[in-house]
């Protein structure tokens, strides 16, 4: 029975083992989520290698794209870092086509967000911190410390600014996760929302009841909000890449601190 | 397409004021959008939430570690909240100087509007 369906957003969020496997009291099962990641690494890398197999001076459609990702990191890392960060394109470039390929993967109806997990999120975010530090200290050695010490600052203030800069840097993975979980999240709960309430108000008409005048206000009505979702989906196509795109420079922005701790 | 070396430097310099100048056409734009509007929100959002949960998990963490409870959670909490803080009107006054910047362009007698 259709009537009164049960409005549940949430749903699409859960985790599912398809492969149960557990290892010294790991839970290491495949999981949905394990194998939309998995999804997004192989169309990425299937992507450049279909662009990259027959490299031409004058590139055919494929590889022209394939170019244009190319040139829109090496622009960014180019803007951010300079030419030195060059040896972080690889990461940066991972990290972009990861995220991006996992919110895109998203829009398609009935697939899984893998970038909705917040564990997948802090876990990008880490990897950006944990190389931002190693580097950082591997570059410059106790100066990178400098980094908390903010520059032309009396000692007694320093006192109280070093805490609040060691913390705001450890802020930065926090809101580098929670940013794009954040965002995806509330998308695609936003979506599910909208289409939902436009099929329960149809619905009542599958009951075989009689209608009271709000339900018919809701039957006559129940376009307007699948309307308002179509508009939604251009937005959040719009999210997805902007989030990857967001996430990507604020990396780059975090590296910069690696290559010029004094600031 | 060749990496960037020392030798194409020449080519990477043209290829660089090239890209200034576009770049000074297009970039005053996106800053006055809405959905710039949207990311300076949730900035801001995010630096007082991550501040505050930084310093809450660093604090409940050195409890159990040395033992010190509830003093390093109260004391890491109230460091927490003011680096979100701190950081949250660094971004005020970033996007200040921003919004001074745009406004000094707009005064600029060749742009009408």
């Amino acid at each position: 029975m259709l009537y009164r369906m049960e409005l549940d957003p949430m749903h699409q969020f859960v985790i599912s083992d398809w492969i149960p496997f557990e290892f010294a009291g790991f839970d290491l099962s495949f999981t949905n989520a394990s194998f939309y990641m998995l999804l997004a690494v192989v169309l990425i890398v299937g992507f450049f290698l279909i662009a990259l197999s027959k490299a031409s001076i004058v590139p055919n459609k494929v590889q022209s794209v394939g170019e244009l990702g190319y040139e829109f990191i090496a622009n960014m890392i180019r803007d951010t870092i300079g030419e030195e960060g060059f040896k972080f394109f690889p990461l940066v470039f991972s990290l972009f086509m990861f995220v991006f390929t996992a919110n895109m993967l998203g829009m398609i109806p009935l697939f899984y967000t893998t970038t909705s997990q917040v564990i997948v999120t802090a876990s990008l975010a880490l990897l950006v911190f944990f190389t931002v530090i190693i580097y950082g200290i591997m570059k410059n050695g106790l100066k990178f410390f400098k980094l908390f010490a903010p520059s032309g600052v009396p000692w007694p203030l320093l006192i109280l600014l070093v805490p609040l800069e060691i913390i705001s840097f450890f802020v930065r993975p926090v809101t580098l996760s929670l940013r794009l979980f954040g965002n995806i999240l509330a998308g695609h709960i936003v979506l599910k929302l909208f289409v939902g309430f436009g099929v329960s108000m149809l619905s009542v008409v599958f009951a075989g009841e009689a209608l009271n005048t709000l339900e018919v206000v809701g039957v006559v009505g129940f376009w307007m909000p699948i309307v308002m979702a179509i508009a939604l989906t251009a937005l959040e196509f719009l999210v997805a890449f902007l989030q990857a795109y967001i996430f990507a420079i604020l990396t780059c922005i975090y590296l910069n601190d690696a290559f010029h701790p004094a600031h | 397409m060749a990496p960037p070396s020392p030798e194409n430097d020449d080519l990477g310099a043209r290829i660089k004021a090239a890209q200034d100048q576009h770049k000074a056409k297009t970039d005053p734009k996106p800053r006055s959008s809405a959905a710039s509007g949207y990311g300076l929100g949730m900035k801001i959002v995010l630096d007082l939430v991550g501040g505050a949960l930084v310093g809450l998990i660093f604090g409940l963490a050195l409890d159990r570690v040395a033992g010190t409870e509830p003093w390093g959670l109260i004391i890491l909490l109230c460091l927490g909240m003011a680096a979100g803080f701190r950081l949250m009107l660094r971004t005020a006054e970033q996007q200040a100087k921003r919004n001074a910047q745009s406004a000094d362009a707009a005064d600029d007698p060749s742009h009408k509007g």
